[in-house]
C-alpha cells in the first residue's frame, strides 16, 4: 500500500487509523449520508454532461487508510474505493465534498476508459508532469459534473483564494522542481505535503493546466494525449499570459 | 455504474472497544476480497 502510511505499514498502523475513525462515528454517519445523496442520480448527470457513462463500481469502504479515494480493480472491474475513515479525518463529509471526491475519482476512470490514464516513464520528471496532467483532467471532470468551473473540493480555509493569488509562483516552482522531484520530497500532491503551508496545490495547478488545454482541444481529445503532447502543452502553459485563464472561463 | 455500500458491514467490524485486525479482515474478506489482495501487493 502506497501513500501516507508507506509501503512498510503494519497491522498496528492500520488499526490506529481505523480506531481514530471509530471515535468519530458522527462523521462516519455524515459521510455515509452524503454518499447516498451524491450517488443517487449521479450516472444520469454524467451521461447528460459527457454523453456516456463510466463503467465502474463506486464502493463506500472502510480501511483504505492512505487516501479518501483510490481507483483500483475489484473483482475484475474498475472500482473507486472511498475510504470512509480518511473522509472523516479530512472532514469531507458534506454533500459538496463527497460529490467532489466521487466525481474526481470518476474523472480518472473516465480517462482510463475512454483515453489513456496510466503510462510508464523513464524519468520522474515525466511521471510528475503526467500526474499533474491526469489530476487536472480529474479536477475538470469533477467541475463539469458539479457545474462550477471554479469548484475545488479542496477549498477549505481560503485554499483556492491563496492558490489564485499565487498561481504564477506555483507554476514556476513546479516547473523548476520537476527535474529533482521524488515521491518523498514533492510538495504538490497530497494533503500531507506542504507548499508554503498549503496541501494539494498540484491539483489546483493541474486543473488550471487542463483548462488551458481546453481552450484549444476537446476534453475527449485531451484524455488520449501522450507525454510529448503534454510536455508541449506545458511549455505553452508556462509561457501563457497571466490573464488568459479568465478569458478561457 | 454500480454503487456498493459496505457501511453496515464495516460498522459490524467494530467490537465496542475499537477494531481488531481480525474483525476488520473478516469485513474485508466478505466485502472486498480481491481488492484487499491487490492493495496488500502494491
Amino acid at each position: 500500500m502506497k501513500g501516507a502510511l508507506g509501503s512498510g505499514a503494519s497491522e498496528e498502523d492500520y488499526i490506529a487509523v481505523l480506531n481514530n475513525a471509530a471515535k468519530r462515528r458522527d462523521l462516519l454517519e455524515a459521510a455515509h449520508e452524503a454518499f447516498l445523496n451524491v450517488t443517487d442520480g449521479l450516472e444520469e448527470k454524467i451521461i447528460e454532461r459527457f454523453g456516456r457513462s463510466v463503467d465502474a463500481a463506486v464502493v463506500f469502504y472502510l480501511g483504505l487508510c492512505n487516501g479518501a479515494g483510490w481507483v483500483t480493480e475489484y473483482r475484475g472491474r474498475t472500482a473507486i474505493l472511498l475510504g470512509m475513515e480518511k473522509i472523516a479525518e479530512l472532514n469531507w463529509c458534506s454533500v459538496g465534498d463527497m460529490r467532489g471526491l466521487i466525481c474526481h475519482e470518476l474523472g480518472h476512470v473516465y480517462q482510463k476508459q475512454y483515453g489513456v490514464l496510466n503510462r510508464q516513464f523513464c524519468s520522474s520528471s515525466d511521471a510528475f508532469l503526467w500526474q499533474l496532467f491526469t489530476e487536472g483532467v480529474a479536477m475538470c471532470f469533477e467541475q463539469e459534473i458539479v457545474g462550477d468551473r471554479e469548484f475545488y473540493h479542496q477549498d477549505k480555509g481560503g485554499w483556492k483564494a491563496w492558490c489564485d493569488g499565487h498561481f504564477e509562483e506555483i507554476k514556476a516552482d513546479l516547473a523548476a522542481d520537476l527535474s529533482n522531484m521524488t515521491p518523498s520530497n514533492q510538495r504538490y500532491f497530497g494533503d500531507w505535503v506542504s507548499y508554503h503551508g498549503h496541501g494539494d496545490v498540484g491539483y489546483y495547478l493541474g486543473c488550471r493546466f487542463v483548462r488551458f488545454a481546453l481552450a484549444d482541444y476537446d476534453f475527449d481529445e485531451i484524455i488520449s494525449f501522450g507525454i510529448d503532447e503534454v510536455k508541449e502543452l506545458f511549455q505553452r502553459f508556462l509561457n501563457e499570459a497571466p490573464r488568459q485563464h479568465h478569458e478561457n472561463n | 455504474m454500480e454503487i456498493i455500500d459496505t457501511y453496515s458491514s464495516a460498522l459490524a467490524s467494530f467490537d465496542g472497544a475499537g477494531f481488531s485486525f481480525a474483525r476488520w479482515r473478516k469485513y474485508i474478506d466478505s466485502e472486498l476480497r480481491g481488492c484487499f489482495r491487490r492493495l496488500r501487493r502494491t
